[in-house]
């Protein structure tokens, strides 16, 4: 079932791009006869992968699961359904937090944001010993700050940074 | 009341802090260095250069920044982008400022950055591979003509200054070439060396060292001639009116106050006459040539103007 | 021979030794930690080596570069989360012998093979490099259409099960190369007018989302089990992960081919270790036949993978030096720093400065023998790393490559791009497509897309110029039959017999 979905997205999806997005970019510069070049153009390849895209998960979307045809693979033993949902959950939420911490790295700087970033994760994954996550919380961050920034001169974002 | 006048005289304070402040403009925070490319290259080296010679001359640190991207166009549009302050500086001369946004629609152009010194020049050196018949710009204009299209030469990329120094020379000659652009010089000299494009353009030093090894043969230059290569005639000596190079230099916001790019000029025009400069650049190769703000700004204009105008057919 | 001499009298001083040590240790961590690649090592350190004088800065970044790719293969076995792209295909077989309690002996089957691949490399460099340069020069756009499109086909061996998700994620590939400025003319594709995309998908924070972002999600919805369920520790016997006389007979001939195709992709400009490491696991797969337990952690595809990254390191220095033109971005790094002390490069640095040229070979020499001596310092305390529970160390893995992502251009938009790029390898992952083939085709794309276009301007638009040339025209056909091949393999697979 999730590989029909799969499919179907990007069906639609590779659709829109070859009707919407690739004739947009041929528009944009098919009127200047400097940008004429010989045989191939820039919208050659993206027509050919659009294409491909679209005709692959056609097929996927009708595909038996080869599992069908050979031994089953533990791939459905892996995750039971009745997990299913707690499973899309803490994924979501985990995302969410990631999420939230690249938006807040540029802002607050790779310090105070990563800090945060660990601090949720612990409490949202109920760290088993609140010292330890507390501990990390602080101590990873100014080791990899420390290390990346004093040591490798690599430029992490600080506070301020434009 | 005291809190309200105290408000009103706060915020006296505050409009007037700008007019005060630009009378006797002093930087109060970091100044960045905005570079367009990345950590190790030739514009990185200069900027570094000049950061690392100019910083004893300020109270705040100079940080040199690298946001490569877009063949330097990424850093012009954030610089072009930026507050008028003074505490954010672009190295700008090369493609960015006067090639790229001739050929394609950028979201800078080059009246939104205002010059505060340029710092030096690179020349460019047209160069063809050796034996190939190809000898100098008289044999590549007449087998142009013969054979309209034929020739090939390859650049560091669409839209480059290489790209665009082969078209100003290429409208001067009145002649038609083909062009095969590159990710970058390097594999454009590897093409040229194995014989798979008849010319493009090196720096002096890398020609020098090619040329010295019996691997190309020197064309011109096309702007002047070039300290490494005295014996080199460039381009316009040899009757085509052309002028274009990499320049790398320092510019502003174009808004930037009259008193704060004169500030910043006096203390970089120090830097490079500083010791340090002269012998961190010796050691580089790197060929110092200043001007002032102004100066740079009209050369990067009429850089730009010769461009355009070999664009436009 | 005086000069040979005198350089290597200059490199074993205590100071240049020192230097070599911290460089490689450094080049290790970096390596090591997903998202920062040895590139970004070695640019960083430039501003620092122009201070320096040349035999130190030479040390510096030549250790730097020898240890970084060494480095991504130790989070790729030991956490499936390649520390630079060029791992990714050791994580395959790497990882799987971790999970199998195996993680000492494939981290050292990695050194071995590293080191091999390297000295390998270096030999060529020593005695061919003029020879081997030229022989590189004569590879043009033509030719090196024919050689990507052949790279093309190594998607088939990397599918799994299914070739049409195989098939799909490679067309997926294709598709997301094609984002930013077109190669011939400059235009902009699909960038939506942001000039952050003009460069494209950065290759950097793409890689470390599909691989070391989807390993941490797919931990998260599982709730970071304490330890992942099947790296059995308690197993870790010592006899099991001691190398024995036939391990080392076994990887000894995936060594030698993984580094000659290491050595080869080495010379040419613009395919680079990623797609060497995948050629040569291709090639192991392909030559230990259908019954082999390549792909579920055989200790030759990672040797072979390991082998092959490193050699093509090595080689990228033969055009460098030969002939004074860089074959990576590293290289051209490390030509701008020579630049910047003083000396040209060009075609006649062996004659000019011959003794920069012989302190290369030493330098690269030495720092491969000493990187495999931290190496095995540093394996025992590695392992370790196996034992701190999932909740504490997965994040951090995140964290880093957000940071990683983030510093390759100091831009905002590529710490998105890892996290888009690992949401889109975790749903591929449930639906059972694989993400190397898309990985591949995105980087390969871009050189052959090139190639074809300039081989097309020079022909004026005549495709004709594809097979007039004899070697396009060999790797058109060799390609074709390699397809043939593969569907045939597949057919026979599908149809239970």
């Amino acid at each position: 079932m999730e590989s029909r979905i799969f499919a179907a997205v990007f069906a639609v999806a590779s659709l829109i791009f070859l009707l919407v997005m690739v004739p947009d970019l041929k528009a944009s510069f098919s009127a200047n006869p400097m940008f004429q070049t010989a045989g191939l153009g820039p919208t050659a390849i993206p027509y050919f992968a659009g294409g491909a895209v679209l005709i692959l998960s056609i097929l996927m979307f009708f595909e038996r699961k080869p599992e069908d045809a050979r031994s089953p693979v533990p791939e459905e033993s892996l995750e039971p359904s009745s997990d299913g949902v707690a499973s899309l959950r803490n994924l979501a939420i985990f995302t969410a937090i990631l999420t939230g911490f690249i938006i807040l790295m540029p802002v607050l700087g790779f310090l105070v944001a990563s800090a945060l970033f660990l601090a949720a994760v612990f409490l949202a994954f109920c760290a088993p010993s609140p010292l330890i996550a507390v501990i990390i919380a602080v101590a990873a961050p100014l080791a990899i700050d420390l290390l990346l920034r004093e040591v490798f001169l690599i430029p992490l974002p600080e506070l301020g940074w434009f | 009341m005291r809190n309200l006048i105290a408000k009103i005289g706060l915020a006296a304070a505050v409009a007037l802090a700008p007019m005060s402040a630009f009378a006797d403009w002093k930087p109060e925070r970091p100044i960045n260095i905005i570079v367009g490319f990345s950590a190790g290259g030739g514009t990185d080296a200069t900027a570094r250069l000049i950061a690392s010679s100019a910083q004893e001359f300020f109270e705040v640190p100079l940080v040199v920044v690298n946001r490569p991207g877009a063949s330097g166009t990424l850093a012009a549009e954030i610089v072009a982008g930026s507050e008028p302050d003074g505490l954010t500086l672009l190295v700008a001369g090369g493609s960015e400022s006067t090639s790229v946004p001739n050929h394609l629609k950028t979201n800078y152009s080059l009246d939104q950055l205002r010059g505060v010194i340029r710092v030096n020049r690179e020349h460019m050196v047209i160069v063809t591979k050796a034996g190939s018949g190809l000898k100098s710009a008289e044999d590549i204009v007449a087998a142009a003509k013969e054979n309209p299209g034929g020739l090939t030469f390859g650049s560091s990329g669409p839209a480059s200054i290489l790209h665009s120094a082969f078209l100003v020379f290429a409208k001067q000659a009145g002649i038609e070439m083909t062009h095969v652009p590159f990710q970058g010089g390097a594999p454009a000299l590897a093409a040229l060396l194995g014989g798979h494009i008849d010319m493009t353009i090196l720096t002096p030093g890398d020609a020098k060292a090619q040329s010295e090894a019996g691997n190309v043969n020197l064309i011109a230059t096309t702007s002047d001639r070039a300290p490494q290569l005295p014996d080199l005639a460039s381009l316009s000596e040899l009757g085509y009116d052309v002028n274009v190079e990499n320049m790398k230099g320092l510019v502003v916001q174009a808004d930037t106050p009259d008193e704060v790019v004169q500030y910043l000029h006096d203390k970089f025009k120090a830097a490079m006459e500083s010791e340090t400069f002269e012998s961190l650049a010796g050691r580089a190769n790197i060929q110092p040539a200043y001007l002032n703000g102004a100066d740079f700004d009209a050369a990067m204009q009429n850089m730009s103007k010769a461009i355009k105008e070999a664009l436009s057919e | 021979m005086d000069i040979f001499l005198t350089s290597l009298a200059g490199q074993l001083q205590p100071m240049v030794l020192l230097t070599m040590v911290v460089s490689v240790v450094i080049g290790m961590i970096v390596g090591a930690i997903p998202g920062l690649t040895v590139s970004i090592a070695v640019a960083l350190a430039v501003p620092v080596a122009i201070f320096l004088p040349t035999d130190y800065a030479l040390v510096m970044l030549a250790s730097l570069y020898a240890a970084g790719v060494y480095g991504g293969s130790v989070s790729a076995i030991l956490l499936n989360a390649p520390g630079t792209p060029a791992s990714a295909a050791t994580a395959i077989d790497g990882h799987q012998m971790a999970r199998q309690g195996l993680a000492k002996k494939a981290l050292n089957i990695a050194l071995l093979a590293s080191a091999f691949g390297s000295m390998f490399s270096i030999l060529l460099l020593v005695t061919f490099a003029p020879l081997l340069a030229k022989f590189a020069l004569r590879f043009g756009p033509v030719e090196m259409a024919g050689l990507l499109l052949f790279t093309f086909t190594i998607v088939g061996t990397v599918s799994g099960s299914s070739m049409i998700k195989g098939l799909f994620s490679a067309a997926l590939g294709i598709l997301l190369a094609t984002i930013g400025s077109d190669p011939m003319i400059g235009v902009p594709r699909f960038t939506f007018g942001n000039t952050s995309l003009l460069d494209g998908l950065t290759y950097i924070p793409l890689l470390v989302g599909l691989f070391a972002i989807a390993e941490v999600l797919k931990m998260a919805g599982e709730g970071f089990p304490r330890q992942s369920h099947d790296v059995e520790l308690g197993s870790e016997n010592k006899a099991r992960n001691r190398l024995t006389g036939s391990d080392m007979k076994a990887i000894s001939m995936p060594m030698v081919r993984g580094s000659i195709i290491g050595s080869f992709v080495g010379l040419m400009p613009g395919i680079g270790s990623t797609i060497s490491a995948f050629l040569a696991y291709a090639d192991i797969k392909r030559s230990a036949g259908s019954t082999s337990k390549v792909g579920s952690g055989d200790i030759r595809a990672v040797a072979a993978c390991e082998s092959s990254n490193n050699a093509t390191g090595g080689a990228t220095f033969i055009p460098t030096l030969a002939l004074g033109i860089p074959g990576d971005a590293v290289t051209a790094i490390i030509l701008g720093a020579l630049v910047m002390l003083g000396v040209q490069p060009g075609p006649l640095l062996f004659v000019t400065n011959p003794g920069i040229v012989y302190t290369v070979y030493i330098v690269l020499f030495l720092s491969t023998v000493m990187m495999v001596i931290v190496g095995l310092v540093a394996t025992r305390a590695l392992v370790y790393v196996l034992r701190v529970p999932n909740l504490y160390l997965m994040p951090i893995v995140a964290l880093t490559c957000a940071a990683g992502s983030f510093v390759v251009r100091n831009n905002v938009l590529d710490t998105f791009v890892m996290l888009g790029a690992g949401v889109m390898a975790f749903v591929f992952g449930r639906v059972g497509v694989p993400v190397a083939p898309l990985l591949i085709s995105f980087i390969v794309t871009p050189p052959f897309e090139e190639a074809v276009r300039q081989s097309l301007a020079y022909s004026h638009g005549s495709f004709s110029i594809f097979v007039t040339n004899w070697f396009s025209l060999i790797a058109i056909l060799l390609s074709a039959i390699v397809v043939v091949l593969v569907a045939l393999a597949q057919r026979r697979r599908v149809i239970p017999a």
